[in-house]
C-alpha cells in the first residue's frame, strides 16, 4: 500500500498547523472583502476572512509532513507501517484541533 | 442603484452556490454508501465499492470545498457581515463551527483515501482507523449539509 507514512503525517501535521493558527498572537491572515485587500490580523471594522489563512497554514504544514511521510515510505518500503503511537498522536491533533475550533466558535457567538 | 462595493465572485454567486449544492450531493451519497457498507459490515469484503465510493468522495469533497472558498467572500459580506451577525449569531457559530470542521476533513481526506483503495491491505488496527475516518468524514459531510441547508432558509426570515 502507497502512502502510508505520508497520509498519517499530513493528517498530523496539518491538524497541528491548524491548531497553531489558534494560539494567541499567531499573525491570521485575512482577506478584505469589502476592500479586496490582503493583511495580517490587526484591528479592522468591517468583515475579514482569517479561515483563509488557517487553511492555507494547515496545507503547508500538512504538506510538511506529506514529504517527511513520503521519504519515510521510500525508505522503509511500502510495506512498512506508521506504528500505533504515529498513528494515535496523528488523531489526537486532529480532535485537539477540532475541538478547540469548536469551542472558540462557541465562545465568540453561542 | 450601483453598489458601494463589489464583492468578488458576488456576479457568479448564485451559479455557485448551485455548484455548491450539486457537489455537495455527489459528496454525501458517496459518503453515506461508504458508512453503509462499513455499518453492514462490508467494509472490507466489498473492496472495489469501498474504491468507488471513496474516489467519488475526495474529488466532490475537493470540488465542494473549492466552490465554497469562491462564494464564501460574497456570503462573508453580503449575508454574514451586513445580516446573519447581528440578527442571527447562533447561526454564525454554528457556520463558522461547519467551515472548521470541513476544513479538518481536508486532514483527514489523503488517509481516508489511501486506506479505502486497499482496506484489504490494512491489518486491524489500521482498520479501526480507518473506520474511524470513514465515520468521521459522514459526521462532517452530514453536519455541513444540514448547515447548510439550515443558513439557505434563514434568508427569507433574515431579509424579512
Amino acid at each position: 500500500m502507497k502512502h502510508r507514512w505520508a497520509s498519517v503525517f499530513w493528517l498530523g501535521f496539518f491538524s497541528l498547523g491548524y491548531l497553531v493558527t489558534f494560539v494567541h498572537g499567531f499573525p491570521g491572515i485575512r482577506y478584505y472583502p469589502a476592500s479586496h485587500a490582503w493583511g495580517l490580523g490587526g484591528a479592522y471594522a468591517g468583515p475579514s476572512m482569517g479561515w483563509y489563512g488557517r487553511v492555507a497554514v494547515g496545507c503547508v504544514a500538512g504538506l510538511v509532513g506529506w514529504i517527511i511521510g513520503a521519504i519515510l515510505d521510500k525508505t522503509r518500503g511500502t510495506e512498512s507501517r506508521p506504528p500505533w503511537a504515529v498513528h494515535v498522536t496523528a488523531w489526537i491533533l486532529l480532535l485537539a484541533a477540532a475541538a478547540y475550533a469548536t469551542h472558540h466558535e462557541w465562545v465568540k457567538w453561542m | 442603484m450601483e453598489p458601494v462595493v463589489y464583492i468578488w465572485g458576488e456576479r457568479l454567486a448564485q451559479v455557485n452556490v448551485i455548484v455548491h449544492l450539486l457537489t455537495g450531493l455527489v459528496l454525501i451519497g458517496a459518503v453515506t454508501h461508504h458508512l453503509w457498507l462499513v455499518v453492514r459490515g462490508r467494509g472490507i469484503t466489498h473492496a472495489k465499492a469501498i474504491r468507488r465510493f471513496s474516489f467519488w468522495a475526495a474529488v466532490s469533497y475537493l470540488t465542494c470545498f473549492a466552490w465554497g472558498c469562491f462564494i464564501y467572500p460574497a456570503y462573508r459580506y453580503y449575508v454574514r457581515f451586513l445580516v446573519q451577525d447581528e440578527r442571527a449569531p447562533w447561526a454564525t457559530g454554528l457556520f463558522e463551527i461547519k467551515e472548521h470542521w470541513l476544513a479538518l476533513g481536508l486532514a483527514l481526506l489523503p488517509f481516508y483515501l489511501v486506506t479505502s483503495r486497499s482496506v484489504k491491505d490494512l491489518d486491524k488496527r489500521e482498520r479501526w482507523f480507518h473506520y474511524a475516518a470513514v465515520v468521521a468524514m459522514a459526521v462532517v459531510v452530514w453536519y455541513s449539509f444540514v448547515l447548510g441547508a439550515v443558513v439557505v432558509d434563514l434568508r427569507g426570515e433574515l431579509y424579512r
